[in-house]
Formats: C-alpha cells, structure tokens, sequence
C-alpha cells in the first residue's frame, strides 16, 4: 500500500495522539472481523480456512503420521506457504522458524499412542493473500484448525514397550484433539502507543512492530520485534512491552474463547 | 468420546444420481490413513422380480447394452407360514452354509445384498466364487440374484456415530429388506431374512414398526421348509445357534486352548523379530507334533502338543513365538495318530478333563529377551540333539476344505435315535477328528462321508464341522475313488456345455487337410501355410501297452554325410486350444492328467486327448516337430522347430518296438531308423549320466485288474525296458532345446522347470543312520558326487540294499517345480536330477498344462503365431506356475493312494510272509517296507511283544530292543535290517480302513 507523505503524517498523528485515533475506529484491542470455517478439507484431519475483512486469507491443514516417539521427539512440525513468496524468503522464513518455536508449549503427551509410538502432527500453511503482517492470521487459522482436528482411534493396546505392538485403529471412529494451541498478536507502536491487530495503513507508519505469543492464559516465549515498514521504523521505549503484554494478557483469553466456540 | 469422520454430504449430480463420501481409516503397517471414496447412489436399480411392473420401466441397458434379466420368480415358494416368499440372506449364513445355498432342494429366490458379497469376498474368497457363480448361472430353479443395495438411492445407509461396521451392514441388509417388502407388498410377495445374528432380528424387529417382514434363524426357517429333516442335517454346527435352544447344549466355557494374539500384537511381533510366520506341516507319524520352516533357522522349527499347535491344522499359515529354552526338545520319536488318540473321548463333552488349563500367566517376555531367545535357538539348531520349540499363537490362514472321512463307531450311541454328537476320523492321518452333530448317524456308519469344517473355538478340544454328503460304503470301488479324488483335490466332474463347444464342430470327423496350399483350407486357417508336410517321414510312436493318448511320436533318417536326422513329433494341441478359451481356462486349472490304477481323470476333453491330437497311427495329424541334426556321438549339430502334420507309420508298445528292434530279420527303414534311436538314445544317456544325472528309484508298482470284474489281481514291480529309456532320452533332449529356445525368446516370462539341490540337512539322519549301520556316506557337494556315493552304497549280500538306499535318498530330495524364468537367476535354473542347466515340459502337453505354455510359447518364438499377453506377464505367469505344481503334486498323491487302496485289496486275499527292510525305528515301533508290494507299515511295540515296557529303544544306535511274542531271548531290530514280515490286509475297526499290515516273524 502506497501513501502520500501527508496522508503518512496524518495517520501517525492521529495513531500517535492520546487517547489514539485509529483510521477505522477501533479500539486499541479491537480486531478486524474474521471469517472461519473450519474441517473443510475432508481427507485431513483438520483444517481451517480464515478470511480477514481486509481481504487476507489463509487455510491450514492438519495431518497425523504414526512415528516412533523414540527416533523422532520432533511431533509438531509446521510447513509455510505465503502466495507470491519465495520458500526461503524472508517472511516465510520468519514466519515458519516463529511457528515451530511458538507450538512447542503445545503438551505432546496428548499426541502419544502407547509407549513407543505417537502422533506426529504436520500443520501446513497456505497463505493466500495478505495485505497486512499475516502472523496473526496464519496463528489463528492453526488455532482452529487444531481445534478442529480429530485423530484415528486407537483400538490396540497402551502398553507395547515390553513386547511390540503395532498400533491398529477403529475403521471409523475418531478421537476429537484436545490441547491448548497457542496464539500469536501482532501489536503496531506509534510513538508511545502500542495497539493490537494494525492494518495495513497502520503498519506503513508505524514505528515498531511486536510479536506476542499466548497459551493457556499467559503470555509465553517468544516476544519479538519487527519491522513493520521499511521507512519509518525506530526504537521505542521499553515499556511498552510491559503495556503490549498486558494488552494480550486482557484480551486473548476472550479471543481463544471466541475462536473456541466455533 | 469419539465422533464420526466427517458429517457425510450428498450432492444431487442430476436425476437420478447423487453423490455421497464414504469415509474410513485403514490402518496400514501401524500408520493410519484416512480414506475418501466418492460414492454415486442410482434411482435406476431394478427389484429383478418378474412380478413387479415398476421395475421394468426404469432400467437401463448396460455397457454391452443388455437389459438386465428379471429373475426371481412371480410365484415363489410358498410356506404355511410364511406365504409366498423371497429369501435375504446376510453375511454369516452365507460363509456358513453356502452349501445349504448351493442344495438344489432349498433356498429358492434368494435375494443378495451387495454389502453381503462384499463382505463374503472379504472374509473368503472361494466361498465368494461359489455365490458368485450361484447368482451367475442360477437357473430357473434356484434363482439367486445380487441387489445392488449400495448403490441404491432408496437403500443406501450412512454409518452412524460410534456404529461399527458391522452394524452399519446389518442396518444396510435391513432397510433392503425393508425396501424389497414395501416394493413387493402390493404383488403378495413377503420377504424373510434369514440371519443367526440374535441381535440382528431383535433390531429387525424394533425398526420396522409394522413388521414388513420376517426375520428367522436359519435352523428355524430350516425346520420350516416341507423337506426340513433332510436340510436340517445339513446344517453347519455351530453353537453360537443363540436362540435355538433345542440343539444346544449347555455352554461351558473351559478355556481349553490359549487365546490367539491381537492382529496388532502379532503384526508387531512379526516387525521386529519375535514372531514368525509360516506354514505348519504335521509329522505324518505323529499328529501332535508339526514343524514349521523359518527363513531365520537353519532346520524347521518344531511344535509340539496339543497346546503348543494350537488348534492348527496341517499346512496353514501361522505365527509362532519361540518357548523358552527348558521346554526345547528333540523331535519325539513316538507316533501318535489321531485314530488311536483318545478314543474314549465323548463327542458330547466341550471341553475335556482340562489337562493343559492349568497354564496360569507366565510373565511377560520382551522383545529383547525373545531377541536373545532367537539367537540361542539357532545356534541350538546347529550344534545339538535338542531343537527349540515354539507354539502358535495366530493362525493367518486357514487351510480348511471339503475333508472326507468316516464316522468312528465307539462315539455314536445306538440308543439315541435323534440328533446327536460323533466324532468323525479323517482320511488325512495329519488332522484331528471333527465333531458333527448328525441325526443320522447309525445310518452314515460305515460310509465315507464328506463334512465340512465351521469353526474350532478355544472352548473345544475337537473342531466343530458338520456333514456334506455321503460317498457310499466303506471300501466300495466307487466311494474310495471318489473319496481320494476329493481328498487330493483333483476336478474330476464331467467337462461343462461351455468348455465342450470350444470343441472342433467336426467332432471325430475331423480331418486334417490333405493339401496345405488348398486355398479353401488356408482361408480357413491362415497359419496353415506355415505349416511343414512331414507326412513323407517314417514316425512311428512307443508307449505303454493299450495307451490312447498318444502325445509323442519319433523318427529317424541317416543324412549323406554319416549325421543323424532324428525328429520328435508332439500333439499340437494349442491347435486346437487356443487362450483365453473356455475350454483353456478348464486345462489350465486342471493342470495336469491324473492317473488311478483304474481310471483316468482327463486334463482335457477325451475327443482332443484321444483322439484329434493324439498321434495315432495310419492318420494325417498336426503336430508340433523338433527336428534335429545329430552326428555320431549324439552331439546337437542343428536344431529346428516347427509346426508341421505328419503320418505316424506305427504305434507300438514298450515290448513291441523291442522285439521289433532286436529282430534281425527286419530291415526295413522303420526299425532301421528305430535302431538308430536306440543307439543315440544309449549315447544320450550315457551324456548324461557322466555329467551328473541322478538314477534314483521309488517303490514303483503296478497293480493288473481282472479285465472282466475289474477285480485287482495281483501287484507287480513296473519293469523298464531299453525302448522305455529311448522314448525318454529323446523326450528330455527335445525338452531342454525348447527350454533354451523358449528362454530365448522370453527371458522374462518362459515355462521352465527347476529342481534344487536338497539342503544338507534333508540328508542328515540318513546319513548318520548309513555311518553307524554300514560305514557309508552320501556325499552332496554336486549332483556328481550324489550320484557316485549312490553307486558305492552296495551291500555285497543284499541287492536289494542300493535300491532301498536309493528310495530312501529320493524321499531327501527337493521337489521340482514348474516356475517362470523371472522368477530366478539363471544359475538357479537348474535341474539338479537331470544334471542340465535349464529345463522345461514340452512333450506332453494332452496331460499336462505346463507343456501347452510351452507349446504356446515356442510357437511365438519361433514366429508362428504371436504369443497371448496371459503368458507374457509376470503375475499371470505366477499364478499358472502356482497352480500347476500344486496339481502336479497332488495328481501324484492321488495316484499314489489309488495304487495304496489296491495293493490292500489284493492283499485281502493272499496273505503271505515277504522280506520287508527297516528303514525307521521309533520309540514305540519300527517302520517297514515290502518291496514286492511297495507298502510300508509301522509296526508297533505293542505288536512286537507282550513286555512293551522292557522294549529299550537306541536313538544313537537306531535300535530297538524288545523280547518278541512267546521268546525268551530279546531281539534287536536295526534300521535297514533285512527282515521277514507278515503281511496281511486288515480292517482298522475305529477307522474302518483296510490298510497292510506287518508283522514281525
């Protein structure tokens, strides 16, 4: 998106002013309206599909592959496809390292078959189109789409460690997943305010960006910065952070249920 | 909590067809794989009543544009209380009772839902052919048809959450009877679904608030039938009858045998080393004690007991874990049949007296330790007497067939006269006796009689079967030959309508054209033309004595330059059997001719065997010819191949073409040519014998019948004469030239035939019993050296000793088995017999299938005709080589056993004392062979002495020392000691089988 100079001043002013102005109105916490379907793709075992009101969109497929949690103690692997992006382009780089770091708080326990072999879950991004920083976006469409996912059933025994078993499943039946997907919010700074979800006007003039992450209501590792824009990034008072957190501290939990309740 | 897959969605493509998913999991190799199937549901699938009027509007041709055939009939059986009626049968009757189905004298109008064939084929596959071709050529009497319910927009079901397929299935078979019920209501045609699933009816009931249709157990709709006592008999025994409390007996539910392991656990097992799979083969001599060959071991491994077999029947497939080492054992030196085992048993009881319930639970064993368990077992194998041991613990795949047998009369009670439990002993000696349920059984003693095996639960000591049909009397000519012939498995029903219109239109009329460039007769038969007219050459054929199938014929013709012209002419039969024929389609199962002492079962029409190929005398006749050039000393100079028609001059016997030979007053070009054969023939063997040819021997005998009562006379030993020899060298050498050229020309896919070398191991008792007895040795390092060690094995006073040593090397040996050549490595083709690096059957192609692949095959090479995609394609090829080594074993099982059944009946009448040789001692008897009659006989201990406790048996020594009848002094019988035995018939009274004999004098 491309501003004039002064359409620039006028946003960052207002976004700078206390109490911040924000060009559509929103609330310092407030989110744009998202789309979500979720289990769409009938041959994964969960998936979602998210649209942003600014045009974003994302889908994302969960599928499951029995390993042996002995060799391979990696069960969550996240692959990222951004539409008009190179594999190793920067973003995409970011955006799949941030995610693999992000879903180790998720509890792998819930994902062990019996004492040998475990569910390894492969989570595939596809980015569409994005018109603003698209974290936030893909976190929420993993989000569902583990929530939505349902895995075989296992119909073999628990314990194999003495005398192997391979593990064998119910012809039908699935079991419903259940664990505490994270969340990541992408939060904009102007000058000395910090607000949540910025569109794309608000990301070209803002100073700073901030990636927070949040599972089972509280903010987790990693807490980063980024660049928003390539013209107007700055450094920014520290505390921020401390606001930023508090911020996603207040909100998320309200935002995990909303995406919950699907 | 589970919940289903996916909420199924239907599509509406356009009228009349809709769209759904069918959504599962397939659990592979541990993983699991989520399946999506799109399924089209169809509004144009007809009721195929012919008395229905909807239907007949809204089919649709097919894609060979044929309407379908309304089957079921307008007017149906009609029961009292049932009215007129079709059947609907689910899944369990069918795996259970397709003989019930198949009886021409009940189930009539039965409906098929396509859910239950689908779950027939995954259950069994034969049982799945046999409905198949009962819904195929259903005639106007039984009239089967399959609906098509799956497809069916009015009797599709989607599965429910937490519903298992089986229900889902059962549900399916529901609302088809439910849709056929509403269908037909207004035709007065009711609907009953027969099921023995109590559950099943009970749903049945509660869903159908009308009750549209009726469900019955298929014993109660049995008993509805007018002819029900007769059908009730043939009903499966099963106990899980649930309901129908008439029949059963109280359930008590001794675990007798260990459970079977979850499929994951064995899967598991077999994954990483703990477990192994194979096929058990029962110890003839003991049917408790099988053994089981393991790639991983170096000798099979044994398995011993009751417990340890585990209700495995000979030759299934199964998996076994190895026991631990303190119950390794050597192989038992004690035979055991199951005749003799138990007789005492009462068929009423489920249970026994439980002598291995007491296993209580052993602590769990892990993979490592059963690692270790491994490793120790085949260094056992290598070093010692003891032999680890294993037990089954799944059986993969049962080998159960049709079994003949005969009811034992100590288990049948004379005062019932109702229903009751029998035991039946089986002809096979490997297999326990089944138990049936009969109310005919005072009736049925002494009959051979044909049963079927349902189902052998952990509960039961005995497996539970139920009675097929009746063969005749025991020892009657017809029942036996029946009975063998059912037992070897060998097709022996008339040739079908289908299979005799592939026949040639002429019949016996049938001529060959007497001009090959007669253009009516090429635009006939185009090939024609590439015939070669060798009418001119003087052929003449040897064979037994009254032989009508004649495939072979020979001749030969000095060349000019001092070289031998010889030619073996064979029947052309892929003349007259062409692929992908019928009547190609029956050869090819059949495999093979199979030749009783009275009777031969055809592998092909009798008008083709005996009379359109085969090479008879006086007649023009095509035939497929090897013609080579042969110089002095009977090397190859040239060989040629080539389909051609020839003119034998003569058909002689063994004895004739001798006496032809040795007639010094004959000089004509015939015999001078047959002189000529024999002389190369000599040549040929004495080749082939310097290179490595075995000459081995089995107790041949040939059994001559009364011509007029077809009564068995008397029992002779099959003598050889040079010409019998001279018919075979030139057939072996026309063999191997067509094995190299058919290779040749499809490296991938040839017929051939190899015979491997035995494994040592086949010879080690042999050989430790020749080092101790006599201080000789067979050695094995190539077939060369068999050979020569066979030569020096000769017992100076006895002549008889080279040939005993020779049968009993025989019995070490390898079989020889058809294969196709992508199947080994070249150096894997040979024929270690025969001492020839490549080998194949080419000059018996009336009786044998492999050599009409070969025919087919060489007539490719060679340009003739192109050779069909059926013998160009691995898999194809596979399955050919597959079937035919079975019937080609089983043919000569069977012929062997019809020889067994006569030599007993000729012996019935002359009683006499032979010379017999020990060839194996056991703890409790020695085993004997006759050679005059070519029997062998185990003689128990309890035959040979009144002391069977003071009997010492010496495994080292392969001794046994007993005190005989009436003697003071013991006696000592050794392994291939010469001995005088009486021989007599005698009628076993438990089994009512008349076998030899043998007593020690």
């Amino acid at each position: 998106m491309t501003l004039s100079v002064a359409e620039k001043s006028y946003l960052y002013d207002s976004l700078a002013s206390t109490p911040s102005v924000r060009p559509d109105g929103r609330h310092q916490h407030q989110f744009r309206p998202i789309e979500i379907y979720t289990d769409f793709l009938p041959s994964s075992n969960g998936s979602s599909r998210i649209i942003a009101s600014d045009g974003s969109e994302c889908i994302v497929s969960v599928k499951a592959k029995v390993v042996d949690h002995s060799l391979d103690s990696d069960l969550l692997q996240v692959e990222i496809d951004i539409a008009g992006e190179r594999d190793d382009s920067l973003i995409t780089e970011s955006c799949t390292s941030l995610f693999n770091k992000v879903l180790r708080s998720i509890d792998t326990k819930k994902l062990q078959l019996t004492k040998k072999y475990s569910f390894k879950l492969f989570i595939d991004v596809l980015v569409l189109s994005s018109n603003s920083y698209p974290v936030s976006l893909i976190s929420f469409g993993i989000y569902s789409a583990l929530n939505s996912t349902a895995l075989p059933k296992l119909v073999s025994n628990f314990d194999d460690l003495e005398v192997e078993e391979l593990p064998m499943f119910h012809d039908y039946d699935l079991v419903p997943l259940e664990v505490n997907a994270p969340l990541v919010f992408v939060l904009a700074v102007v000058k000395n305010n910090i607000f949540i979800d910025p569109a794309a006007n608000e990301s070209e003039v803002a100073n700073n960006g901030l990636i927070v992450s949040w599972s089972d209501g509280k903010v987790i590792a990693p807490i980063r910065t980024i660049a928003l824009n390539e013209t107007n990034t700055k450094g920014f008072n520290p505390q921020l952070i401390q606001q930023g957190i508090k911020l996603v501290d207040q909100y998320a939990e309200e935002i995990a249920k909303a995406l919950t309740n699907l | 909590m589970s919940t289903p897959v996916i909420a199924p969605r239907k599509k509406r493509l356009s009228e009349g067809l809709t769209v759904t998913q069918k959504v599962f999991i397939r659990s592979r190799n541990g993983g699991a794989t989520k399946i999506i199937r799109e399924h089209y549901l169809r509004s144009d699938i007809p009721c195929l009543s012919k008395s229905c009027s909807q239907c007949q509007s809204i089919v649709v041709p097919d894609a060979k544009n044929e309407l379908p055939n309304f089957v079921l009939s307008e007017d149906p059986q009609k029961l009292a209380s049932l009215g007129k009626h079709y059947v609907v049968v689910d899944t369990n009757i069918v795996l259970l009772a397709i003989d019930l189905l198949e009886n021409p004298d009940c189930f009539f109008d039965v409906i098929v839902p396509q859910i239950v064939l689908d779950e027939v084929r995954n259950k069994s596959y034969p049982v799945y052919t046999r409905l198949r071709t009962l819904c195929r050529d259903s005639d106007d009497k039984k009239r089967f048809i399959v609906f098509h319910n799956e497809f069916n927009e009015k009797t599709f079901v989607d599965r429910l959450p937490n519903e298992t397929i089986n229900d889902r299935n059962d549900r399916a078979i529901r609302k088809t009877c439910e849709w056929y019920a509403d269908h037909l209501k207004s035709y007065g045609i009711n609907i009953v679904l027969v099921t023995n699933d109590r559950l099943n009816r009970e749903a049945a009931k509660k869903e159908t608030k009308e009750e549209n249709y009726t469900t019955r157990s298929l014993f109660k709709y049995a008993d509805m039938l007018p002819n029900a006592d007769e059908i009730k008999e043939l009903i499966p025994n099963l106990d899980n009858f649930s309901d129908s409390s008439d029949i059963l007996i109280d359930e008590k539910s001794d675990a007798t045998f260990p459970d079977y392991y979850s499929t994951s656990r064995v899967m598991g097992g077999l994954r990483s080393g703990g477990l192994y799979q194979g096929n058990i083969q029962i110890s003839e001599y003991n049917f408790l004690e099988g053994t089981v060959s393991l790639p991983r071991f170096s000798k099979p491994v044994l398995v011993v007991g009751q417990k340890n077999l585990n209700r495995a029947f000979n030759s299934d497939q199964v998996v076994v874990e190895l026991l631990p080492e303190s119950e390794w054992k050597a192989p038992s030196s004690l035979t055991l049949d199951s005749e003799h085992f138990d007789i005492n048993d009462n068929p009423d009881a489920q249970g026994d007296d439980g002598d291995f319930t007491g296993e209580g639970t052993t602590a769990v064993v892990s993979d490592k330790q059963r690692r270790l368990l491994a490793k120790e077992a085949i260094l056992a194998q290598k070093s010692k007497k003891i032999q680890p041991t294993a037990k089954v613990v799944s059986i993969t795949r049962r080998s159960w067939r049709q079994y003949v047998g005969q009811i034992t009369p100590s288990s049948v009670d004379e005062k019932i006269n109702g229903i009751q439990n029998v035991f039946v002993i089986l002809m096979d000696k490997c297999l326990p006796k089944i138990r049936i349920r009969t109310r005919r059984a005072q009736e049925l003693l002494g009959k051979r009689i044909v049963i079927s095996i349902d189902s052998w639960p952990a509960n039961h000591k005995y497996p539970l079967g139920h009675f097929v049909r009746d063969l005749g009397d025991v020892e009657s000519t017809e029942a036996e030959t029946e009975a063998l012939l059912l037992e070897h498995d060998v097709e022996y029903r008339p040739f079908s309508k289908k299979v005799l219109e592939c026949l040639p239109s002429e019949g016996h009329d049938w001529k060959a054209p007497v001009q090959l460039d007669n253009a009516d007769e090429l635009a006939k038969d185009p090939l024609l033309a590439k015939r070669r007219d060798l009418r001119d050459k003087l052929i003449c054929s040897i064979d037994p004595p009254g032989c009508v199938d004649i495939d072979d014929a020979l001749h030969a013709k000095k060349l000019p330059n001092g070289n031998y012209e010889v030619g073996v002419h064979i029947a052309d039969v892929t003349h007259f059997v062409k692929t992908g024929t019928a009547l190609d389609g029956e050869g090819a199962s059949r495999g093979t001719s199979v030749y009783l002492v009275d009777k031969r079962i055809d592998m092909l029409p009798m008008l083709l065997g005996t009379d359109l190929c085969s090479l008879k005398p006086y007649v023009d006749r095509f035939a497929f010819s090897v013609i080579w050039e042969l110089d002095q000393d009977a090397n190859i100079v040239n060989v040629d191949f080539m389909k051609s028609v020839i003119k034998s001059r003569e058909a002689f016997s063994y004895e004739q073409a001798q006496l032809r030979i040795d007639d010094p007053n004959q000089t004509d070009e015939l015999t001078l040519g047959m002189r000529a054969l024999l002389q190369l023939s000599i040549k040929l063997k004495q080749k082939r014998l310097d290179s490595g040819a075995l000459n081995l021997a089995s107790p041949e005998v040939k059994v001559h019948m009364d011509s007029e009562t077809a009564d068995p006379g008397e029992v002779e030993i099959k003598k050889l004469l040079a010409t019998n020899s001279l018919v075979e060298e030139f057939m072996l050498l026309a063999n191997i030239s067509v094995a190299r050229k058919i290779f040749d020309a499809f490296p991938q896919t040839a017929m051939l035939r190899r015979h491997a070398a035995p494994p040592s191991t086949n010879f080690e008792t042999l050989n430790e019993m020749l080092q101790k007895r006599k201080n000789m040795h067979i050695s094995l390092e190539s077939s060369k050296a068999l050979a020569d060690s066979l030569d020096r094995c000769v017992d100076p006073k006895d002549e008889y000793f080279n040939t005993l040593v020779r049968i009993m090397s025989t019995r070490c040996m390898m079989a020889a088995q058809y294969f196709y050549s992508g199947a080994y490595s070249y150096a894997d083709f040979k024929h270690y017999g025969l001492a020839v690096d490549i080998y194949t059957h080419f000059t018996s192609p009336i009786r044998r299938y492999c050599d009409v692949v070969a025919h087919r095959q060489l007539a490719g090479a060679i340009g003739y005709e192109p050779l069909s995609l059926e013998h160009r394609d691995k898999h194809k090829m596979d399955m050919i080589c597959k079937n035919i080594n079975r019937k080609h074993r089983n043919a000569q099982f069977a012929g062997r056993a019809s020889i067994e059944y006569y030599v007993g009946q000729v012996m019935r009448n002359n009683e006499s004392i032979e010379t017999g040789y020990v060839i194996k001692v056991f703890n409790n008897g020695v085993v004997v062979l006759v050679p005059k009659f070519g029997v062998e006989g185990l003689i128990r201990v309890e035959n040979l002495t009144d002391d069977v406790e003071g009997a010492v048996f010496d495994e080292v020594e392969f001794k046994l020392t007993f005190k005989p009848k009436g003697a003071a002094k013991t006696r000592d019988v050794y392994v291939f000691q010469k001995v005088d035995v009486q021989v007599k018939s005698v009628l076993d009274p438990v089994t009512s089988k008349r076998k030899a004999e043998l007593l020690l004098v």
